[in-house]
């Protein structure tokens, strides 16, 4: 998706820039760093050790387990339970939801810059609007009364405001200026809060029918991933749904009604106007228009539980469960076939691309 | 592992067998009687070890230490105070049996009992015994059993025992012992509180911050004999405890955990003819609340009341035969923030027999099998032996089959439970050598133990954590145990209890060492008074434990070796007050038993005990 944004852009500098002289000055400079080409993967780290992030080259053929031990080994660690990163120019921000805090470093070199450590409780997710951070927090486990967003100014590392948002909230995404916000945490939740950064106010909530697992935004409509309790024997079987939700009109539809199992469709991604999702440890994708059950899964992760997922440049990336030891992770080429395995920290839950 | 320690273990072995004294043990007098009786009669082939209160008196009062510097059993401990788990011969943490007056009180949640909610003050001794025990003591007791006992004398007696303690960090101890009886009537009533900020310092400049605990205990046994052939006896226990959870890093989510526990017990001997009949019913009241962010008043809970009706009928066949059965049922009413409400109902009939062949040969027998609707219950047994070849030297052997029951946990975790999941069975044997000459007893224990279904939570295809039959484990090891003491010139008395274990337990399908399993743990205590003086010198040795399952050593925790020093002296005209002060961790090392979470340094203690 992002992908689709730039080319839009290349596609539209070189009809504009196309009269422009060809002038190389005018070019930024690359940036430079050991970790400039290639993607980080966040490892959550065992119930009392610390998280750590990986690194990968693009070309798979370089990796680093524990990236910020190596660049910064006098540094106290990345907190317990690192559970995301997130980008500004050219800084890291990546979230220890454990520990509480957030420790910023350069995302090419990964050197230690700072560190966020107050007001934050549980943080999950952070996006940059305008130099300034927003953090979900989810506080208070037992209820989303409290769940809020901590707007961090990115010049003095400090929490400036905290938004109170009255229900679970969790990931959150940029779109025109608008950030979007999971109202749901572990399947608890069915709504999307949209909060204008202008103004520090929920303007919209978008509520899905089932409990939201995971959505995306293309073109002006969330596609949400959903799930609902069905009458059966077996108490865990589900169904799930793929809602379609028009951001201008509210309007909302069941595009897809899933088959009931014991295991449904989770981690929704959208890229190049294909959907991606997962049962179980199987991934499949359709076109965005679909409204048909596909019938074959796209690939089978060779994991026994599929932890982090993630669709970007052509590639898939799966992430293994495994919080006892070092895991792994598998990078698959969009047609399936996988490229490369390769280990990574304890627990890895996502994928950050440079 | 540490080979220069190992070193001078074995020294210590090899010195002490050269040593000798004509002391004998001090065995129990017969006015003493213990409720969990089947501790003694029903351990053929199998050692017990017995920590008298005076022991307890010279260790903190959390079971965890106690046990730690004692026994064998070696322990995961979050932090001084913190949440802790044994490991018992290898086994995992819900594989070792806690009974109080032979009452089991594993967690109904977890299978579990955290040993730093145990406060030792409301004893009158404390019991170990390695090896399976669930024919005699139901779930849990593969890697073996602790055994919490309060005695009761009946003899005309009447005695105040109170011990005072402080320490670094603000850490208070209180124990009060008071034991009033005749030769009809018995009271043990003791009184126990522990308290302490906890705030002590990391080696790496941190402190142990949000670590406070606190912790009171009351226990009481009242026992009459009604004539020659009934008695009533009644034990009662109330815990309460608060304990906060210390954080690794200050920035982090502040938590507590309360403990409102309470044990009752009720029992009625009656003897007729060559029958002995005991008539117990039991409730127990396990209470926690657990408070996940202080800046919150929420909480999560669980409880659970459990019901125990008990008829122990035991039958003197002949002077040299014993038979025993015993029925229990189990009622047990749980309830908690993600459980729902669930009730669990656990017959179980035993059949125990023993026989003593000549002066030098016994052997006994035992059958278990529950009822129950909530798993499918095994078939258990137990087998031991013991020969005597000379008065120096005897021969234990035991083998027998054990099992550890689904939690409530894990059945009924909202959405997660299994309710088809299997106990853990065990299936193990254990032959011992025991040589006792004049004062020294040492004891070398060789077993081997075979774990199946062993539950475990994993991560399911749909990403959700559940219970599942999953691990094989295959461990065998060593234990060994000398006790030895000596008087010189009628003025020097010395006293030495060590143990040692060897450890290897196995994931049968990787063929890895368990994490958090040592293979070598040894523990040293000496004693030495001359004339009011009183000094302890104690050791605990742990080597290196692997932390990841794949036993990737670059995360092992380290071995450490720790040291206490304790010396006292004893004033009054009858020596009824002792004066005294501790060292604990004097060597200062800086260790940890579980990831990232460090163990006090030096610190020190003064201790007051009065008897009357």
């Amino acid at each position: 998706m992002k992908i689709n944004k730039l080319s839009l852009l290349a596609l539209l500098g070189v009809f504009i820039l196309n009269s422009c002289s060809n002038d190389d000055d005018n070019l930024e400079p690359l940036p430079e760093g050991d970790y400039t080409d290639g993607f980080f993967v966040t490892n959550e780290g065992m119930f009392d050790g610390r998280g750590t992030v990986s690194f990968i080259s693009d070309d798979l053929q370089t990796s680093d387990i524990d990236v910020y031990s190596t660049v910064n080994p006098s540094k106290s660690d990345l907190g317990q339970f690192v559970q995301s990163i997130f980008f500004d120019e050219d800084n890291a921000y990546v979230i220890s939801n454990g520990s509480n805090y957030i420790t910023v470093v350069d995302r090419y070199t990964f050197e230690y810059i700072g560190v966020i450590d107050s007001e934050l409780s549980i943080p999950r997710y952070g996006e940059v609007v305008n130099g300034k951070a927003y953090v979900t927090n989810q506080g208070d486990f037992s209820t989303g009364a409290d769940d809020y967003v901590a707007v961090i100014d990115l010049e003095t590392l400090k929490v400036e405001n905290t938004l109170i948002i009255g229900n679970k909230i969790d990931k959150l995404e940029e779109e025109d200026g608008l950030l979007y916000i999971q109202g749901s945490a572990f399947n608890d939740g069915n709504s999307i809060n949209v909060l204008d950064p202008t103004s520090n106010t929920i303007t919209t909530t978008f509520t899905t029918e089932g409990s939201l697992n995971s959505f995306d935004i293309e073109d002006g409509f969330i596609y949400a991933l959903t799930r609902k309790d069905v009458e059966s024997t077996d108490p865990l079987e589900k169904v799930a749904y793929l809602e379609k939700i028009d951001l201008a009109t509210g309007n909302k539809s069941n595009q897809i009604v899933f088959s009931q199992a014991t295991s449904v469709a989770k981690n929704l991604t959208i890229e190049d106007d294909t959907i991606y999702y997962m049962i179980g440890t199987s991934v499949y994708k359709i076109a965005l228009s679909t409204s048909e059950e596909p019938s074959q899964a796209l690939l089978t992760f060779s994991g026994n539980s599929a932890y982090g997922f993630d669709v970007e440049d052509d590639r898939i990336f799966i992430a293994q469960g495994t919080f006892d030891s070092d895991s792994f992770v598998e990078i698959y080429s969009l047609d399936g076939s996988l490229l490369k395995n390769i280990t990574v920290g304890i627990g890895p839950n996502g994928f950050y691309f440079n | 592992m540490n080979f220069r320690f190992n070193c001078i273990f074995v020294g210590i072995l090899l010195c002490a067998g050269f040593l000798y004294s004509q002391e004998r043990t001090v065995t129990p007098l017969d006015s003493v009687y213990l409720t969990d009786s089947k501790l003694k009669e029903y351990s053929t082939g199998r050692d017990v070890l017995t920590l008298s209160d005076s022991i307890l008196r010279q260790n903190r009062a959390l079971l965890t230490n106690t046990l730690n510097f004692n026994t064998p059993i070696y322990f995961k401990e979050n932090g001084l105070g913190m949440v802790s788990s044994p490991s018992f011969r290898g086994t995992t943490a819900s594989q070792t049996a806690v009974l109080w007056n032979g009452i089991n009180i594993n967690s109904q949640f977890n299978g579990q009992l955290d040993f730093n909610t145990i406060n030792t003050g409301a004893y009158s001794e404390i019991s170990v015994r390695g090896g399976g025990g669930s024919v005699v003591y139901g779930t849990g007791a593969i890697g073996g059993s602790v055994h919490l006992n309060t005695t009761l004398s009946f003899e005309k007696l009447q005695e105040h025992n109170l011990f005072l303690q402080y320490g670094s960090y603000n850490t208070r101890d209180a124990r009060y012992h008071f034991k009033l009886g005749t030769d009809q009537w018995s009271l043990n009533l003791a009184l126990s509180r522990n308290s302490s900020n906890n705030d002590y310092e990391y080696p790496n400049g941190g402190e142990n911050l949000n670590g406070q605990f606190e912790n009171t205990a009351l226990n009481v046994g009242l026992g009459f004999k009604i004539n020659n052939k009934n008695s009533i006896r009644i034990f009662s226990e109330l815990f309460d405890g608060e304990r906060h959870f210390s954080l690794i890093r200050a920035s982090e989510t502040a938590t507590k955990y309360q403990d409102l526990n309470s044990k009752n017990l009720l029992e009625w001997e009656s003897r007729f003819g060559d029958f002995t009949s005991i008539t117990r019913v039991a409730y127990l009241d396990e209470y926690y609340k657990y408070f996940g962010n202080l800046n919150y008043d929420s909480f999560t809970f669980g409880r659970a009341k459990t019901f125990i009706a008990k008829y122990d009928l035991s039958y003197s066949v002949a002077d040299n035969v014993t038979l025993n059965t015993v029925l229990t049922n189990t009622n047990t009413t749980g309830e908690g923030s993600s459980l729902g409400e669930n009730d669990r109902n656990i017959f179980a009939a035993a059949l125990l027999m023993k026989h003593q062949l000549g002066s030098d040969f016994k052997y006994e027998l035992g059958f278990r099998k529950e009822a129950t609707a909530n798993y499918e219950s095994p078939f258990l047994f137990s087998v031991g032996a013991t020969k005597d070849f000379s008065e120096f030297f005897s021969l234990n052997v035991n083998a027998s089959r054990n099992f550890r029951i689904p939690t409530y946990n894990d059945l009924y975790w909202s959405s997660a439970g299994n309710p088809d999941l299997l106990p853990e069975k065990s299936l193990q044997g254990q032959l011992s050598a025991v040589f006792n000459y004049n004062s020294l007893r040492l004891t070398i224990t060789a077993y081997y133990n075979s774990v199946t279904d062993m539950i475990r939570w994993l991560p399911g295809s749909d990403g959700v954590w559940r219970p599942v039959n999953e691990d094989e484990v295959q461990i065998y090891g060593l234990e060994s145990g000398l006790n030895w003491s000596k008087t010189f010139k009628n003025k020097h008395r010395f006293s030495l209890n060590a143990t040692y274990a060897y450890t290897i337990s196995e994931n049968e399908e990787t063929g890895y060492q368990l994490i958090y399993v040592p293979f070598h743990k040894a523990t040293a205590g000496l004693n030495y008074n001359y004339k009011r003086l009183h000094t302890n010198l104690q050791f605990l040795y742990v080597g290196a434990v692997f932390t990841r399952s794949d036993n990737n050593s670059r995360y092992n925790l380290d071995a450490y070796t720790v040291g206490n020093f304790s010396l006292g002296y004893r004033l009054g005209k009858s020596e009824q007050f002792e004066l005294g002060g501790r060292i604990n961790n004097f060597l200062d090392a800086e260790y940890q038993s579980v990831e990232n979470r460090w163990m006090p340094g030096r610190n020190y203690t003064m201790y007051l005990n009065f008897k009357l």
